[in-house]
């Protein structure tokens, strides 16, 4: 078929419509805005020096002027299987970049899960990690901008394939480390990962598309082969200013089900939008971060609420507003000030009517 | 910047973010770089946010930004970019298999253009910008845009890359 009118190729066009995009990295753009703005500032501070200094300068810069500017980021990122002599508990190992990395397993049972950083050299304590015969069960790591991500294989699973952002093609195969089968790759955390698919031998178990949070990649839910993953959507469950400071927190949902960010420093993720509905109670909270300032809460509510009031141990009370995540019930999130607690909170419908009460939550 | 500032650069950003992907996929045919375009847009429009704010049209200044820094790019990078007639690797989403092709064969097409009349093509036909927005985000006039639009559907409605890739 060709394109024979702008009717036609306006029609084209819309598939790039359907190219599926990584939530915003808001932190990133604003570090970024604010190192050109003190970049914009050094540069009319040192502008008469400069002008002075041109004229001496000129023939050294000369050469220079040619050469182009930071291109955007190239990742060369590769993996291996342990190989003869490797190290004891080698999952796998490859470059980014030319740069060597490794991910091993440390056999001792009965610890949480836990990574220790030796620059590259990540070694983790996966504690009771386990996989059933079909399952690939991911735990993710970050040491600077780089995500570390190491799964516990079923017995029946043969290799995953893993696709990065650039389209680079991971293959992973289990290695056996006291028992247990194991993947492992490392990737910028910039670099967001597209997708991962498990087989068996030749035949697709299923395929999951990972959160690209500000910390990597986030695997948590797992589809079957052609099984249908949910469409893309983003809330704002919360936002406010603190020291004079904006912050706002955020839910994306997706195929990977829905992930929290912004919530202070922690994330949180669940496997669907049906997943988040309070236990129990109108209103409970589901994650807190203490900061240096604040604490924040994030918190899912039954979807007949449409505000949750708190008391604060200030004597002041906050009014939040929870928001309908599609598909389940609602979330929000709120921050007070370091050593204010909450006495209590009141849930309200959209009416104003109270429709639950409890005592306060404590972060910890 | 003050907190109100903030919140709404906040706004501004997580409301168009896809958008100016996407814009820049259809300019590059690389999701890594459109996003690291992007990426910039919104920095150096945090940078200018008091300005950017006042402005008649905030989408046009991050969207002049992706076009002209793509550009830059570009220059930079001509003689790799004469020396492969290949369509760059896509990156692979969750879409059905069909789509994913559909839209390698689009993009495909996109990349056999002068990157005038790529840019032309996406923004007055994909965002359907008058001819008049896109000379402004493009810096030329509006007769440039024409002509450029007029070659760029001519070279589509043959394009081998939509006839082979199935373009439906």
């Amino acid at each position: 078929m060709s394109i024979k009118d702008e009717q036609e190729i306006r029609e084209q066009l819309r598939l790039l419509g359907t190219v599926e995009v990584s939530p915003p990295p808001y932190l990133t753009a604003v570090r970024r805005g604010k190192s050109v703005l003190l970049r914009r500032r050094a540069f009319a501070a040192a502008g008469v020096a400069a002008a002075v200094l041109v004229g001496v300068l000129v023939p050294r810069l000369v050469p220079h002027v040619g050469q182009p500017g930071p291109a955007a980021p190239r990742y060369d990122v590769t993996v291996h299987q342990p190989g003869p002599g490797s190290p004891s508990g080698q999952v796998a190992w490859g470059t980014i970049n030319g740069k060597r990395w490794q991910i091993r397993v440390m056999a001792l049972q009965g610890l949480s899960n836990g990574c220790t950083f030796f620059g590259q050299d990540v070694e983790c304590v996966p504690g009771g990690a386990s996989a059933s015969p079909r399952q690939v069960s991911f735990i993710d790591a970050r040491s600077g901008g780089t995500q570390f991500q190491l799964a516990a294989v079923g017995a029946g699973v043969t290799k995953v394939a893993v696709t990065l952002g650039n389209g680079t093609e991971l293959t992973l195969r289990p290695t056996v480390v006291d028992g247990k089968r194991w993947v492992g790759f490392a990737a910028p955390t910039r670099l967001p990962v597209s997708r991962a698919v498990s087989f068996a031998r030749q035949r697709e178990l299923g395929y999951a598309i990972p959160y690209n949070g500000a910390s990597g990649a986030e695997f948590v839910t797992w589809l079957h082969p052609g099984q249908h993953a949910a469409a893309r959507a983003s809330y704002r469950i919360g936002s406010g200013t603190l020291g004079g400071e904006h912050w706002s927190a955020w839910a994306y949902a997706g195929p990977w089900g829905v992930c929290v960010e912004g919530v202070g420093g922690a994330s949180w993720c669940v496997a669907s939008a049906a997943d988040i509905q309070p236990n129990g109670a109108a209103t409970s909270y589901f994650t807190c971060s203490p900061g240096a300032q604040a604490v924040w809460f994030g918190a899912e509510a039954k979807s007949a609420v449409a505000t949750v009031r708190f008391r604060l141990s200030d004597g002041t009370s906050l009014r939040v507003p929870a928001v309908s995540i599609a598909g389940g019930d609602k979330a929000y999130a709120f921050a007070v000030a370091n050593g204010v607690r909450l006495r209590s909170w009141t849930a309200l419908d959209a009416a104003g009517k109270q429709v639950g009460m409890g005592s306060g939550w404590k972060c910890g | 910047m003050d907190a109100a500032g903030d919140a709404e650069f906040s706004d501004f950003m997580h409301g168009r973010w896809a958008q100016l992907v996407r814009l820049g996929y259809g300019l590059t045919g690389d999701l890594q770089i459109a996003e690291d375009l992007a990426q910039t847009a919104f920095a150096r429009a945090y940078a200018s946010w008091p300005r950017v704010r006042r402005a008649a049209d905030p989408d046009a200044y991050v969207r002049k930004i992706v076009v002209n820094a793509n550009l830059n790019r570009f220059r930079k990078r001509r003689v790799i970019e004469d020396l492969t007639a290949a369509v760059p690797e896509v990156a692979h989403s969750g879409d059905p298999v069909g789509r994913h092709e559909d839209r390698a064969a689009l993009i495909g097409a996109l990349l056999q253009l002068p990157y005038g009349q790529r840019a032309v093509v996406v923004l007055r036909y994909w965002l359907d910008m008058t001819e008049a927005e896109v000379a402004a985000v493009m810096g030329c006039s509006v007769g440039n845009v024409k002509s450029q639009a007029s070659r760029a559907l001519a070279k589509l409605r043959d394009s081998a890359a939509l006839i082979d890739g199935g373009a439906r």
